[in-house]
C-alpha cells in the first residue's frame, strides 16, 4: 500500500473547473504508479480524486487560449485606479485606490510571469476529463512531457502482453500549437 | 512530412528532444475507427476534432476556434476491448464459479477464498478479488486504490490552530480544541497524496504557543507588579 503513495506531483495548479467563474476549488495532478491522480480539492478540508489509468488514455490536447483580455482588463484597471489616487484628495480614497492597484499590478505580474493560458483535455473512453492544474501553456506541455513517456510504456506494454492492437502503435499524432510566444 | 516545430514551454529553449519524433515515432497504420470519427473536444471551445484533421500535418490549431493547439493520440483509441465471459462447466466434478454455477471457477479471492470464474475475476493492485470484497474494500476504504474522497482531519486542526489567531481572544478556546482535535484524529486517514503528519504536529506547536501566550498574560496581569 506504501507504493500506492508514492505520487509525483506534476506542474501547475488551477481550478477544478477550469475557471474561476465556475470556482470549484483548485485542482492539481499527480503521476502513479499505473494512473493519473486528479486531485480536487473543492475545499480546504476536503480533497476528491480521480483516477486516469494510463492504459486507457486515448488523447490528449492542449489549446492554448487567449489571455489578452485578461491582462488588458487588469492594465485599464491599474490606470483608473493611479489616476483616481493622483486626482483624489481624500486620503481615504487614495489609500484605498493605491491598495488596490497593488494589488491589480501583482496580478498583472503573476499573470505575465505564468505566461500564456491553456486548456487541457484528457479522453479515455468513457469520459473525457479537463486538467485544471494545466491551466498555463507551459505547465501544460511540461506535464504532457512527464507523462506521455508513462502512457505509452503502459500501452505498449499491453500489447506486448497480446492484447488485441491495431491501427496506432504509438503517440502518432503530435500536432503542435504556435511556435512563438507571442499572442494573437 | 515532419510535424511543426514545437513551442518554447521552457523558458524560451527548445525542450521537445525528448518527445517523440516522427523518425523515432513508430509509422501510423491504418485504424479501425473512421477517420471522420470524432477524436476529442476541443477544450477551447468544445468542437469536436476529428481524427483525420488531427492527423493531416497541413493544421496546427482547432478548426473550429483556430487556437493553437497540441494533440497527442495513443493506442488505446484504436485498441479493441475484449472480455472473457468464461468457461462452461462440462464436467460434474469440476469446480463452479461462486457467482455463477454453471461456469467453471477459475482462481480464487484472496479476500474471502471463493471460486471465481474468469468473469468474476478483478485483479487489483496486484490481489485476485471478487466484486463483493472489492464493494467491501470500497467502502471501509481498505485500499487506497479505491478511495474517492477524503477529509483531511489534518487541515482541519491547523486551520483550528491558525485561523482564531486572527481575532486574538477565541484562541482561549480554539487553541486547546486544535490540539485535543489533532491527537485524537492522529491516526485517521489522510491525504492520498500528502503523506506524514506535520500537518497535525504544526496544529499541536501553533495551539500549545497559544496556550503559553495565554498564561504568559494571566500571570502578568495577576502579578503584583502590574499593578504597581
Amino acid at each position: 500500500m506504501a507504493a500506492q503513495k508514492s505520487y509525483e506531483k506534476l506542474p501547475g495548479a488551477g481550478f477544478c473547473n477550469g475557471s474561476f467563474i465556475k470556482f470549484g476549488g483548485l485542482s492539481k495532478t499527480y503521476l502513479g504508479q499505473d494512473h493519473l491522480l486528479v486531485v480536487d480539492a473543492p475545499s480546504y478540508v476536503r480533497e476528491n480524486y480521480k483516477r486516469i489509468p494510463y492504459r486507457d488514455i486515448e488523447a490528449i490536447a492542449v489549446v492554448r487560449t487567449l489571455n489578452f483580455g485578461r491582462r488588458l482588463t487588469s492594465i485599464i484597471f491599474l490606470l483608473a485606479l493611479a489616476v483616481f489616487a493622483i486626482v483624489s484628495g481624500n486620503i481615504v480614497v487614495r489609500f484605498l485606490a493605491q491598495a488596490f492597484s497593488i494589488l491589480f499590478g501583482i496580478l498583472l505580474v503573476y499573470d505575465l510571469v505564468k505566461g500564456p493560458a491553456a486548456r487541457t483535455m484528457i479522453r479515455t473512453r468513457v469520459q473525457e476529463v479537463e486538467l485544471g492544474s494545466c491551466n498555463r501553456w507551459r505547465a501544460a506541455i511540461k506535464t504532457l512531457a512527464l507523462l506521455e513517456p508513462r502512457i505509452l510504456a503502459a500501452q505498449r506494454g499491453e500489447a506486448a502482453t497480446g492484447q488485441k492492437q491495431e491501427g496506432v502503435a504509438a503517440a502518432v499524432v503530435v500536432k503542435s500549437g504556435e511556435p512563438s510566444g507571442r499572442e494573437k | 512530412m515532419n510535424p511543426p516545430p514545437p513551442p518554447t514551454p521552457f523558458g524560451g529553449q527548445a525542450n521537445w528532444e525528448n518527445q517523440p519524433t516522427a523518425e523515432t515515432r513508430p509509422a501510423m497504420g491504418k485504424t479501425n475507427q473512421s477517420q471522420a470519427s470524432p477524436a476529442l473536444r476541443c477544450p477551447a471551445c468544445g468542437g469536436e476534432l476529428l481524427i483525420s484533421e488531427l492527423q493531416s500535418a497541413e493544421t496546427n490549431s482547432c478548426p473550429a476556434c483556430e487556437k493553437p493547439l497540441t494533440a497527442r493520440l495513443y493506442p488505446a483509441l484504436t485498441r479493441k476491448e475484449t472480455a472473457n465471459a468464461g468457461r462452461r462447466i462440462l464436467l460434474e466434478e469440476e469446480s463452479a464459479c461462486f457467482f455463477h454455477e454453471s461456469k467453471q471457477a477459475e482462481s480464487l479471492c484472496e479476500d474471502c477464498g471463493r471460486y471465481l470464474c474468469a468473469l468474476c475475476e478483478i485483479v487489483f493492485e496486484g490481489k485476485t478479488l471478487c466484486p463483493a470484497c472489492l464493494e467491501t474494500a470500497q467502502e471501509k476504504e481498505t485500499m487506497d486504490g479505491l478511495v474517492r474522497e477524503r477529509f483531511r482531519h489534518d487541515s482541519l486542526a491547523l486551520m483550528l490552530a491558525l485561523l482564531p489567531i486572527l481575532l486574538i481572544f477565541p484562541t482561549i478556546i480554539t487553541a486547546p480544541a486544535a490540539i485535543v482535535y489533532a491527537i485524537f484524529r492522529w491516526n485517521s486517514a489522510g491525504s492520498l497524496v500528502h503523506s506524514g503528519k506535520w500537518v497535525f504536529a504544526a496544529a499541536i506547536l501553533l495551539g500549545l504557543a497559544q496556550i503559553g501566550f495565554w498564561l504568559w498574560i494571566f500571570f502578568v496581569a495577576y502579578s503584583e507588579d502590574f499593578y504597581l
